[in-house]
């Protein structure tokens, strides 16, 4: 049992119904905890990468620890031209805004999740755009769960 | 295990029982009509995780007065009581109409309730401040001062 690693798989279960079906602007093919090849087939587009980052230790009593944990969203998509992407890549910053403050849910053990701030950049000669997310969530653990 | 020595005297300790037993009777009070309502109560703030909106008490100060003499010596302890009003986490959107109302209904409350029986009383509630960051529940909202008042008789030397 893993509540970190709970609260982490159902933070892409959520990204991936990121679906313009679902009354988003973008349509999520892929969400991995890992890193996806930057030359990932364009029907594997757009993706997000979760990476980890650090894990603060904010509280404590008798039975429980309170986390801060930093996570980065790295998304990535695929367009016909520059000016496309442009406006497409803030839709789909757009998009994981509208999740996290829908609310989101990541189950019990998780108390609050924040955004923090966000970058993107736009290539050219690829015909890609990429934007990073920073959010934090600040979730509990047992004592007795580790 | 005794938890204090001389057990008819856990002033401290009895009077934070009697404080929290207001308000979880509060609780029970708010639970329809009301809102914002108070859905929590612990009996202290380094409390993993408190619930919203909630409510956490921790003993504060004493304040000792002698009054008398008889057999033995009578004191009037005047024990302070932080009571933290927690209304979001940190880094969420904070309330502060919804933390200033749910401070109101409490400072009502414990005015009309008074009295705390086995000679405890609510002495005076003061200390309101707004917008406090709690880090050692990493929440958000207000607090105050509860003072409960009770006389005590310990022994002549």
């Amino acid at each position: 049992m893993s509540i970190r690693n709970d609260i982490l798989d159902s933070l892409c279960t959520n990204l991936e119904g990121i679906k313009q079906d679902n009354g988003y602007n973008t349509t999520v093919r892929k969400v991995e905890r890992y890193p996806i090849p930057m030359d990932n087939p364009s029907e594997l587009m757009p993706h997000i990468f979760v990476s980890e980052g650090q894990e603060e230790k904010i509280n404590e009593d008798e039975t429980n620890i309170g986390f801060r944990l930093s996570v980065a969203l790295n998304l990535f998509m695929k367009g016909q031209s520059v000016s496309g992407l442009c406006s497409d890549i803030v839709g789909f910053i757009d998009d994981v805004k509208k999740m996290i403050y829908g609310p989101i849910s990541l189950g019990d053990y998780c108390l609050a999740v924040n955004w923090i701030d966000s970058d993107q950049d736009v290539s050219e000669i690829q015909a890609m755009a990429r934007a990073g997310i920073a959010i934090e969530i600040i979730y509990y653990a047992p004592k007795a769960s580790f | 295990m005794t938890e204090i020595y001389g057990t008819d005297k856990a002033t401290f300790e009895d009077a934070k029982d009697k404080l929290l037993a207001k308000l979880n009777a509060l609780i029970t009070v708010m639970a329809s009509g009301y809102d914002p309502k108070l859905s929590y109560a612990c009996d202290h703030h380094d409390k993993v995780p408190i619930q919203l909106n909630g409510a956490s008490i921790q003993f504060a100060s004493c304040k000792i007065i002698e009054e008398g003499l008889g057999e033995g010596v009578t004191y009037q302890y005047q024990i302070a009581y932080s009571l933290r009003v927690h209304t979001a986490y940190q880094g969420q959107y904070f309330d502060a109409n919804k933390t200033m109302r749910l401070m109101n209904s409490i400072d009502n409350y414990l005015h009309e309730e008074r009295d705390l029986e086995n000679d405890y009383d609510v002495w005076d509630i003061d200390d309101f401040a707004l917008g406090q960051d709690f880090k050692e529940s990493a929440t958000k909202g207000g607090s105050m001062t509860i003072t409960i008042r009770r006389f005590q008789e310990h022994i002549k030397p």
